[in-house]
């Protein structure tokens, strides 16, 4: 079972505006996978997502949600909302209610989750660092930090199959990104399947299984994300600005020195210094 | 010039901000850093009136915050750009967005038509003109909301995590961006959870629980941050400059009191390599 994209095709209608952001998108997300997704601006990403949960309906195609076609009917897309949980690029257009506690708790509620709420956001909480205090204030009224934390508590109460997340990393500070590294990893161990939309490459080395990337509205890459060299010279090929410490790396891994996988500042201090005795 | 003066902030309840003391000098380029929570926006906000403090004064160029004329003043020379673009853009389309800001500093219409043009190209949104501002993808949005203050063309640009939804390429070309309005003598006040944008600058405060815990050059504020079992937890220092900072360590290296920029650290790497 998994997220299956067959030909799709998406337009925007605006006034008299048609802006046409996919074009005959072919791919499969599936479980217990995390899946990242690139691409510049505006090259369809968020647009990808929301076609993903149902939110948006191909304009020619078909999504398939676990056997379920999203243009079927309400009743169909009702059910792939259940499935597919989206985090918003701005987490304010995820919120409408007056605390952060009920937003939280306003999926599983309205799936009829039957779970205790309270331990359930008890949980959540404190996985992605959230300071209890802030429950009962206004989403609104929160540092934009914290509001993406939130954001993304709001998805993760209702527990769905798959969880998309656009820019989940985007203004959180190191231990809440590490945090949220460690969460996406125990999400796909428990069986879940990972949409990630980043801009950080860096994150690739620690979370991709697969990656995907978009230019234009078109699919124009996939490759795994497993092995750090080949990350690195897709990347690289594709033209992306890289993460400096890894075109160092780069210079080592074409040099002689065969050097295949990611290593730390540190480790590439303890090799230089090593070259350096047995070259004097 | 802008100065904090034992500056007190809350929101209604506990102090965000406490006593703060602190001065940005004409032309200087300032990174902040800090936590999730710990009052980065809050900081940024009062520095041109879009809060007030509740205790100590702000002044920008010797007006003050407080005092309602002049805080009209001070919004047009010190430019704000929102962490999320959603809360600052107005207008139906980005034109209308772009124009909306020029006519508060009250600019002639020919040279709003031309700033138009060239603040478009800057950001990478030509074209975009007639665009229903609703129709713009997320990182579109934040090239527009850079973009209106770039419009309006202030003394002080305050930036909130402004390439936050860049692609890594963008980011780049924001970084020239952000050259250009150097080298024309503005001064910047900025705030990223990403470093290595804040390499060039003069200064790097560390905000920690409403404070201004560390106020220095990059370099030794980066030391400072990791030799601090604390501050470390909340700062990500990027590889390229704990790299850096380990070679000086070990002596492959000189000692320097700055950092080094993409191509530069990638050279000393490669000469390093050549001479064993
Ligand atoms: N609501 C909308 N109405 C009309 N056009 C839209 C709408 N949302 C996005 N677009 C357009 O569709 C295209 C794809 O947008 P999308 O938001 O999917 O891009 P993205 O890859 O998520 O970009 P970013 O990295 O900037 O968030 C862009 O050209 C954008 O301008
Ligand atoms: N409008 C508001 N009303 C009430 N409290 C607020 C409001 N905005 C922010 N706060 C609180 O003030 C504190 C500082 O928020 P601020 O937005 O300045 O943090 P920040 O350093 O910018 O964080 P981040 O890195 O998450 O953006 C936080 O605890 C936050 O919950
Ligand atoms: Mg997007
Ligand atoms: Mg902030």
């Amino acid at each position: 079972m998994s997220i299956l994209f067959k030909n799709v095709f998406f337009n925007y209608k605006f006034a008299k505006q048609d802006i046409k952001a996919l074009e005959n998108i072919n791919l499969e997300f599936k479980k217990s996978t995390i899946s990242v997704i690139l691409g510049e601006t505006g090259s369809g990403k968020s647009t990808l997502l929301q076609l993903a949960s149902a939110l948006l309906l191909p304009s020619s195609g078909s999504v398939i949600v676990e056997g379920i076609d999203s243009s079927l009917s309400e009743t169909s897309r009702y059910e792939i909302r259940k499935k597919v949980g989206i985090v918003f690029q701005y987490p304010e257009s995820q919120f409408f209610l007056d605390t952060v506690f009920d937003e939280i708790t306003f999926a599983p509620k309205n799936y009829g989750i039957k779970e205790n709420l309270k331990d359930i956001v008890l949980k959540i909480i404190k996985e992605l660092g959230i300071d209890e205090k802030l429950l009962k204030e206004s989403p609104f009224n929160l540092s934009g930090g914290e509001k993406r934390k939130v954001a993304i508590a709001s998805v993760l109460s209702f527990s769905p199959d798959y969880i998309a997340m656009d820019e989940p990393f985007v203004g959180l500070d190191k231990t809440g990104k590490n945090r949220l590294v460690d969460l996406i990893l125990k999400l796909k161990d428990q069986g879940k399947g990972c949409i990630i939309v980043t801009h950080y490459l860096e994150l690739l080395k620690d979370i991709a299984d697969e990656v995907f990337v978009l230019k234009n509205g078109k699919l124009i890459s996939k490759f795994e994300g497993k092995i750090f060299f080949e990350l690195l010279m897709n990347l690289k090929r594709l033209k992306f600005e890289m993460p400096t410490f890894w075109e160092i790396l780069e210079v080592f891994m074409s040099s002689d020195n065969k050097l295949e996988n990611y290593i730390p500042p540190e480790e590439l201090v303890e090799l230089l210094i090593d070259f350096k005795k047995r070259g004097a | 010039m802008i100065v904090l003066k034992a500056v007190s902030f809350s929101y209604g309840k506990e102090m965000i901000l406490k006593d703060i003391d602190l001065r940005i000098n004409e032309g200087e380029f300032v990174g902040i850093i800090g936590p999730n929570g710990s009052g980065k926006t809050t900081l940024l906000k009062l520095m041109n009136g879009l809060l007030i403090p509740n205790a100590g004064e702000v002044e920008v160029d010797g007006m003050k915050t407080n005092i309602q004329e002049q805080n009209w003043e001070i919004k047009k020379i010190a430019g704000y750009v929102f962490q999320n673009p959603e809360n600052q853009i107005v207008g139906i389309t980005v034109e209308e967005d772009l124009v909306f800001g020029m006519e508060n500093v009250g600019l002639p219409v020919d040279e709003m038509k031309r700033r138009i043009k060239e603040v478009l190209q800057f950001v990478g949104l030509e074209g975009f003109e007639k665009r229903s501002v609703n129709s713009l993808s997320g990182g579109q949005k934040q090239r527009l909301a850079v973009a209106s203050i770039l419009a309006i063309g202030p003394k002080y640009f305050l930036f909130d995590e402004p390439t936050s939804m860049l692609d890594p390429n963008s980011r780049k070309d924001f970084l020239q961006v952000l050259k250009k309005l150097r080298e024309s003598g503005k001064t910047i006040v900025m705030i990223s959870h990403d470093l290595e944008e804040l390499i060039e600058c003069n200064r790097l405060l560390f905000i920690y629980d409403g404070r201004v815990l560390l106020d220095d050059k990059p370099v030794k504020a980066l030391k400072d941050i990791l030799e601090n079992g604390e501050m470390i937890k909340y700062v990500d220092i990027p590889d390229s400059i704990r790299f850096q900072i380990l070679l000086e360590k070990y002596g492959l290296i000189d000692k320097k009191d700055y950092l080094l920029k993409k191509i530069e650290l990638i050279k000393v790497v490669k000469d390093l390599v050549n001479t064993f």
